[in-house]
This record gives C-alpha cells, structure tokens and sequence, in this order.
C-alpha cells in the first residue's frame, strides 16, 4: 500500500512537471509576443499547442497566434486561428470577441460582403447581448474600407451625430467628385470634366482638339464637301470627342482615389480610435 | 500464501506501470526542446504546411546529430514553398543514405525542371544514369526538355524510340512543330503592308486592325490627293501627313503583331508540353509522406 501511494505521489509529481514545463513554454511565447518578436512567437506557441495533450492553454495561444499572423498580414492564417478560438469557446462574449477579431480581419483584407454578414449574423443570433453601437461601429469601418463613404457617415450617425469618424465621412464624400458630372459635362463641353477635376491642361488640350476637327468637319460640310465632312467627323473629331469625355471620367475615378487614399493615410495615423 | 503473491504481484505492476508512465512523461516534456521534442514538433509543422518553421527545427536537430531523413524533409520544404534554388543546395547535402540519396538527385532534377534549367537538368539526367542505371522514364523527361528550349533534337527516329503507343503520336506531333514552328516572318508582314496598307495586319491574323488600317490609309490618301488637285495646299498636307502617319504605322505594327503572333505560339507550345509533364509529375515518383 506504501508502494502504491508513493508512485501516486510521484505520477502526480511528473504531472506538476509537465503543466510547470509547458507553463514555462507559454511564459517563454508571451515573452516573445511582448516584445513583438511574433514570428518567435508564433513557433513558440505552436510549439506549446503542440505538446499541450490537454488544451490547457489552447484558447490563449490560438488568440495570440491569430493577434501576430494579423500584425504579420498574414490575414487567412489570423483568421483560421480565430475560428479555432471562437469554436472553442464556451461563453457567449468569448464568441462575439473572437467573431469581432474576424470581422476586423474581413474589413482590413477588403473581404467587405463577408464582413458585413458576419455582423448582420452577430446582430441577429446575439441581439440584447452584443451592443448595436458596436456593430454599427465595425459596418461603418466595412464601409470606410469599401470606399462608401456616404453608407460609413450613416453608420456612425446611428451612434453619435457628432461621431469623429461621422465628420470624416463627411468630408470626405464632400470633397470627392461626381464621376458622372465629369463625364456629361465633357459630352456638354469638351475639356469641362477635366477642368471641374482640375486638370487644366488637359481640359485646354481636350477643347482644342474637339475645337480644330469640329470646325474642320463643320466647314467641310458647309462648302458641300460631305465625304470630307463625314470622314473628318466620323474618324477624327468622334475619336477626340469619345477619348474626351472618357478621359473625364478616369480623371474623376483617380482624384476619388487619391481623396480616400489620403483619408486613409489620415485614419491609420491620426485616428485614436478603435481601428480594424 | 498464493493471496500473498498474487498481492505482492499487482503492486509491482501498479509499481513498474506507474514507473513507466512517470518516466514516459518526465522524459518527452520536462525539455521541449530536446532533439526528439523538436523532430517531433517539426514532423508536425511540415504536415502543417508551415515549412519555414518546420526547417528551423530540422535544422536546430541537425545542428547537434546529421540525419539524411529530416535533410530531405528540409530540401521537400523549401521546394513546397517554392524555393526550388534552395531546395536543390540542401538536396545535395544529402550522401550517407542511399535510398534518400537516389530520391534526391531525383527530387534536384525535379527542381530543375522547376527553375526551367533544362541544360543542368538533362546533365543531373546523364549523372543519374551513370551513378544509378538507365531509368526508362527519366529519358522521357530528357526528350521533352529538348522542346523547351533551343537545343537541337535528334534524328526523329531516334528521338521516337522512347516512347510507344499513344504517346508515340502526341511526341512526334511536337517534334514536327519543334523542328518546322508555325511561326510568320515579320519582314513578310512588314512588306505585305507597305503593299497593301493592313495586309501585314491580316497576315498576322489581327483582321479587324488589318481592315481599319486600310480604310484609314486609302481615305485619308484620297483626302490628300483630292485636295493637292484643287490647290488646298495647307489642307492636303495635313491629309498627307495623317495618311503617311497610318501608312508607316501599319508597316511598323505589322511586324511587331507577327512578333507577338510568334510568341503566343512558341508560349502556348510550352505551356502545352509542361502541362503534359506536369500531369505526370515529370515522370519522376513524388515521394509520400505519412501526412500526404
């Protein structure tokens, strides 16, 4: 009876060693994670997953490896190991957490359909548990991220009228053109789109031209030389006037570009908030 | 007595059971980072498909005892990723072993084929029939890498020996292109179209462009002469310039459009041949682990 109730003292004394040897592992990779080292990381709590037969530490790794694969840009392994997490938990805000770490996944790869169902899905099966601000939230950033500054304005709105990223929107949709405006007052006057986009020189370019074979085909035409008229219309003065106003609507598309792009430059550096 | 034995009996397997358990444990994970512990881990991260960590720890055991078996795994890691220069350096590395030694000369002229180094690839080809014997697929690979590159083919009947049946057909069908390409000649088309504006065009099978650079041509040449003939000067040559601008075009656009047609025709030849090879893993076993 002594034997035994030694080598039961010892078997659990080896078990201690184990949970202790495999709660240094995991000091050693949150050690690395601190420091930012996630690459490290990332081995190291792999490694603990690894040989951790009885998913002790399987929810914080798996967290943790997710966090450095996002820091990383490496998006479909950070949320591979989201899944895990949120699979493996038990608790409703566990599962909305690690449901929110995705969905901020979705908007920063531009996955935006995804994003956007996974929280009209978080609206619907948690409501009264997950606060709508915080949906509201993360749709307005898909929005952002989607280049639909309007739809992101009216997110934020629901939250706040004087929501900072509300004011942003804003603006930016104020400060960005119609493409369509471009476009129909290039076909009304040649070089109008590319004036209202401030490219002057290329609205001045776009007028001559248009001016030069417009004149050309119109005298033809006056002084009943049709086959002048038609060919100097239909080959040279439709080719300007097409290339015109399509040139308007490319200089619109790539001013909006530029206007997001340096709203989003704004955004990572200037904006406290809470970001995807 | 006997009730004593049999007593004494199962507290020493309890003892010995417990023992072994204790040591079991005790001996795996008291340092994770022992050489097992770390082959184990790595085993586990290449089934994963994390090759990068998964040589950081066959080479961390390697560093301590050589083993040819997590050398391949190394070499099959980086050409997992890719990585087909690195894959064959660490190929070579391995010698002691010769089973693992044949299935990595193997696994380099693979990766050969890979980078599309077809010259080293049919020299590791020769090496390997001399160091290993005559392999009756690897003269197939041998015989399709001389499609895919400039190098000149053999008598066809030679060159057909290798192969048999079906086969036989599909490979004589790419030496004949091999030896006589479809190709244009781009002085042709280049002549053709300062004959005819857009014949060049037509002959490189660019109909629409060939058409249009026609028309525009003959009507703005007409414009041209039409208004030299009734003292429009200044507008004649404007005309002429614009119909000497097409003429000299379609000449130019000619011959860069056969250039291109060329091209399309030598890519998708080579598309077709490694698409071939591809289906039959270049006729070389792919080596199968128990993940696989």
């Amino acid at each position: 009876m002594k034997i035994l109730l030694i080598n039961i003292f010892l078997f659990n004394i080896s078990i201690f060693i184990i949970a202790q040897t495999l709660d240094e592992q995991k000091h050693y990779a949150d050690s690395l994670f601190g420091i930012e080292n996630y690459y490290d990381a990332i081995t190291e709590y792999k490694r603990l997953l690894y040989f951790d037969k009885l998913n002790n530490y399987k929810y914080d790794a798996n967290l943790n490896i997710a966090e450095a694969y996002k820091v990383g840009a490496k998006y479909s392994d950070a949320i591979k190991h989201f899944t895990i997490v949120r699979n493996n938990c038990t608790d409703e805000s566990g599962i909305i957490n690690a449901e929110l770490k995705i969905v901020r996944i979705n908007i920063l790869r531009r996955t935006i359909p995804e994003a956007l169902r996974s929280l009209n899905n978080l609206q619907s099966n948690y409501a009264g548990v997950i606060e709508t601000s915080v949906i509201n939230y993360w749709r307005g950033w898909a929005y952002i991220m989607a280049d639909n500054w309007d739809l992101a304005s009216i997110e934020f709105a629901k939250i706040e009228y004087d929501h900072p990223l509300k004011i942003i929107s804003d603006k930016v949709e104020l400060e960005k053109y119609s493409i369509t405006f471009a476009k129909m007052s290039s076909l009304i006057i040649p070089g109008a789109g590319q004036f209202y986009t401030g490219n002057y020189i290329s609205g001045i370019l776009s007028l001559g031209w248009n001016v030069l074979w417009g004149y050309l085909t119109i005298n033809a035409f006056i002084t009943e030389r049709a086959v002048e008229g038609i060919l100097i219309g239909g080959l040279l003065w439709a080719r300007f006037y097409r290339g015109n106003f399509q040139n308007a609507e490319k200089f619109a598309i790539d001013e909006n570009k530029k206007i997001s792009n340096k709203a989003y430059k704004y955004l990572s550096k200037e904006y406290f908030g809470e970001k995807p | 007595m006997i009730a004593n034995v049999l007593k004494l009996t199962t507290y020493l397997f309890i003892l010995f059971t417990l023992i072994g358990i204790n040591n079991l444990f005790s001996q795996e994970l008291d340092n994770l980072f022992n050489s097992s512990n770390r082959t184990a881990f790595g085993n586990y991260l290449f089934c994963e498909g994390d090759y990068l960590r998964a040589i950081d720890e066959f080479k961390s055991v390697l560093s301590s005892e050589w083993n040819d078996s997590l050398q391949f795994k190394i070499a099959t890691s980086y050409y997992r990723m890719g990585q087909f220069d690195k894959s064959i350096y660490e190929f070579q590395k391995i010698e002691a072993d010769i089973y693992l030694n044949k299935l990595a000369k193997l696994e380099s002229i693979r990766s050969f084929y890979q980078i599309g180094d077809y010259n080293i690839l049919r020299d590791q080809i020769n090496v390997y029939f001399i160091t290993m014997g005559e392999s009756q697929k690897l003269s197939k690979l041998y015989n399709y890498s001389l499609l895919l590159d400039s190098s000149l083919l053999p008598e066809k009947s030679v060159y057909l020996s290798h192969f048999n049946g079906e086969e036989r057909n599909r490979i004589s069908e790419y030496y004949d292109w091999k030896i006589k390409p479809p190709y244009k000649n781009p002085t042709k088309a280049a002549i053709m179209s300062a004959l005819v504006p857009g014949l060049g065009k037509i002959y490189a099978n660019e109909v629409g462009d060939g058409i249009t650079a026609f028309l525009l041509t003959g009507l703005f040449t007409y414009l041209a002469v039409d208004k030299f003939q009734n003292n429009h000067t200044a507008s004649g040559w404007l005309y002429a310039s614009i119909a000497a601008f097409f003429y000299s075009g379609n000449i130019y656009g000619s011959a860069t459009a056969v250039q291109n047609y060329n091209a399309g025709i030598k890519f998708n030849f080579n598309n077709k041949v490694k698409f071939y090879l591809n289906e039959r893993d270049q006729f070389i076993p792919i080596p199968k682990y128990l993940c696989d």
